[in-house]
């Protein structure tokens, strides 16, 4: 599930690539632009990229977490990968089909592998709807997803009983169906989202923040809840959240992103062990760690905000705020020039968007 | 050891009269807060802590609550009684507040610098020809960037963690003696995070004020408290000093909390789960109340345990804490999700 190294032109990279399952979602330079309009009738006078040359990979049964902070795109990646919103540019190949390219009735038979999971459990239930209601919409409209059977109405006896199973696997009383959302805790409701997510049998769940709104102990039950899932049915995940312990604990792969690009990528392990990209430093140092017996050494960023992504700088983005471009004197090169995504050495699967990557260990 | 707390608490109840029934929110909580110290109040939702920081601003909207009984001893002087008169120069005066949410507690329609001008003018005697240099002194104070333009902008102009510097600053106009800071941080990013308890610890140091932290994250607590308040379902589980609750701690709810916290500085097999779902407050049960997800419960925790010190500093109120004291522990067994054994097979595999 490496990156997708195209930009890059690496050969070394695509043959670290091929190993390891097959890809199920390839993501190459994805960009998705919303443009700016000032007063009513005006013209579009300027562009937030909030997806800018966006390209991984991720094999199936495997979970790739896409990290960053508020406004760097990865909730806006999430989307329009599921085509819920139109991409600017770029394309999304899923199951050996550009999803971007595909005409509406192509793309409806497919949705049914593709599924999202979302933050609020509380917003993203119809309160007027009961359990058991929500989770069989999606049979309504695609039919009881059985392999070979014809698309059919499914009776209600029928619904019931599958609910009742979709249920069970995310540790729910199938009795559960008949009551409504306020009914449950912030957790019961995530697990029926899940169960939602998992009706139509997919291969690929979108999961954004699924663990942010919940509480210390019951985001555990969620976040080992999905790593069974994913053993048993064989899903893949692309995770997405700002929450950087679950997505370690959860991810064979991290990207970071910052201001609509992916800066850094690496296995889990390496990315929180040995960050190259001085933002990704800044980012992990910040997170405090439950041990008062370790003072840790923070490498700040020279500015705390983060520039519009309106504005974004010249060069490399992260230049303005970062603390090895101050160590080195302020280089030119950052200024002028974008830095590629490149492997930290040959044939790597840890990619870095970073001139000076070389001299990240000057940063103490 | 400083002599008079600041802080300190007995016994508080406050209730909740609801149709439902009464939910004791917080129920028989005690704790004391010294000069220059910062004391975590720890738990998920619903424990209670919230209601035990509104509570000491009797901000507690009344009815449905109601502070059934206990002292709110502020500086030698118990709050409770005193009249909403009364209470206004404790609020931002002795005491100050910071929120969860700057953008909802700023108000949209005025500056950064009204609004602190303001908490000046109430509590302070300063000429109105100073008040605006006093404003950009607290701006640059909690190292707000270029407070000269800042003064004048309103909040929808500011980021978030410029906002939550921008009511820092107003808590500190009036030099409390405590600030109580309700999840400071959790509206924001991490890498601001950090630089705003930094913040936070600096103006601790310098102005000895002492700091009532309400939080969830455990990162936080082992960052910035000292001591530590653990609450569960409206009661207080364990109390001791940081180090001593994060080395050992004594219950079993803090044990679960512990072990089912995803790390970033290591990398696991499997989280441990706590079982179940934090009680309603209208249906405690009696007794211990963490008994119903506690894998060590058994019937004599229907009968209330006491709070008591089980190490030097060090208190828990659980039947079995020397057991944990001794060494022994607690183990979250993980059942695996009941419906999936089933249903792997034929779902099972790749689609």
């Amino acid at each position: 599930m490496i990156s997708d190294i195209a930009t890059a032109n690496n050969d070394a990279g695509s043959k670290v690539a091929a190993s390891g399952p097959e890809p199920l979602l390839v993501v190459r330079n994805l960009q998705k632009f919303f443009p700016v309009r000032r007063g009513i009738f005006a013209r579009v006078r300027q562009w937030v990229k909030a997806v800018d040359d966006v390209s991984f990979t991720l094999r199936r049964g495997e979970t790739l977490g896409l990290v960053g902070e508020s406004g760097c795109g990865k909730t806006t990646v999430g989307r329009t990968v599921l085509r819920l919103t139109p991409a600017t540019g770029g394309e999304v190949v899923f199951n050996e089909e550009n999803i971007l390219a595909l005409p509406r009735n192509a793309l409806h038979a497919l949705r049914p592998k593709m599924q999202i999971i979302f933050q609020d459990p509380y917003g993203s239930l119809n309160p007027r709807m009961t359990v058991g209601s929500a989770i069989a919409e999606p049979f309504r409209i695609h039919g009881l997803a059985e392999a070979g059977a014809a698309k059919r109405k499914p009776s209600g006896h029928e619904l019931r009983e599958r609910v009742g199973k979709l249920l069970e696997q995310v540790g729910m009383p199938p009795d559960a169906q008949y009551r409504y959302p306020h009914e449950f805790s912030g957790g019961q409701r995530q697990r029926i989202g899940i169960a939602r997510a998992l009706a139509l049998k997919p291969s690929f769940i979108v999961c954004d923040e699924p663990t942010s709104a919940l509480d210390v102990s019951v985001r555990a039950q969620v976040i080992n809840l999905l790593q069974d899932l994913q053993r048993s049915h064989g899903l893949s995940y692309l995770m997405i959240s700002h929450d950087l312990g679950a997505v370690r604990h959860i991810s064979k792969q991290v990207a970071v992103m910052y201001l609509g690009r992916i800066v850094e990528q690496a296995p889990t392990a390496e990315l929180y062990d040995k960050p190259r990209h001085p933002y990704t430093r800044v980012l992990l140092s910040a997170i405090p760690l439950p041990d008062p017996t370790k003072r840790r050494n923070r490498v700040t960023a020279a500015d705390d905000e983060i520039p519009s992504p309106i504005n974004v700088p010249t060069g490399c983005a992260f230049h303005p705020r970062c603390p090895l471009y101050a160590l080195l004197g302020k280089p030119e090169r950052c200024r002028a020039e974008l830095p590629e995504l490149r492997p930290v050495e040959l044939g790597s699967e840890h990619v870095v968007r970073c001139h000076y990557h070389e001299d990240i260990d000057k940063l103490s | 050891m400083p002599d008079v707390p600041i802080l300190e608490i007995r016994d508080l109840r406050t209730y909740f009269h609801t149709e439902h029934g009464t939910a004791k929110a917080v129920d028989g909580v005690s704790f004391s807060l010294s000069r220059g110290r910062t004391l975590a109040v720890v738990g998920e939702s619903g424990c209670g802590k919230t209601v035990t920081s509104l509570s000491i601003l009797k901000l507690i909207p009344m009815p449905p609550g109601e502070i059934v009984s206990g002292q709110i001893l502020l500086e030698g002087r118990d709050l409770v009684p005193l009249s909403p008169k009364e209470m206004q120069p404790v609020r931002g005066g002795q005491a100050a507040m910071i929120f969860q949410e700057p953008a909802t507690s700023l108000n949209p329609v005025f500056t950064i610098g009204e609004q602190i001008g303001e908490a000046i003018r109430i509590h302070r005697k300063l000429p109105k020809s100073q008040e605006r240099s006093e404003v950009i002194r607290l701006l640059t104070e909690v190292r707000m960037s270029e407070p000269e333009r800042r003064i004048d902008q309103y909040p929808h102009e500011l980021s978030g963690g410029m906002k939550q510097r921008a009511m820092i600053a107003m808590a500190l106009s009036c030099n409390p003696k405590l600030i109580i800071a309700d999840e400071p941080t959790t509206a924001l990013d991490v890498t601001i995070q950090a630089r705003i308890l930094e913040l936070l610890r600096q103006m601790r140091e310098k102005h000895g004020t002492a700091v009532l932290l309400i939080t969830h994250d455990l990162g936080v607590v082992a960052e910035t408290a000292d001591d530590v308040v653990v609450m569960y379902a409206g009661r207080v589980v364990e109390q001791g000093d940081v180090r001593s609750i994060f080395a050992r701690p004594l219950h079993p709810y803090t044990v679960g909390l512990f072990k089912s916290l995803p790390r970033v500085d290591r990398s696991e097999e499997r989280l441990q789960e706590i079982p179940g779902n934090v009680p309603s407050p209208t249906k405690f049960p009696n007794g211990c109340r963490f008994r119903t997800r506690c894998p060590w419960a058994v019937a004599k925790c229907a009968e209330d345990p006491p709070l008591v010190e089980i190490e030097p500093g060090h208190k828990s109120a659980c039947w079995f804490a020397a057991d944990l004291a001794a060494g022994k522990d607690v183990n979250f067994v993980h059942h695996a999700t009941p419906g999936l054994a089933a249903q792997g097979s034929s779902a099972g595999g790749v689609v």
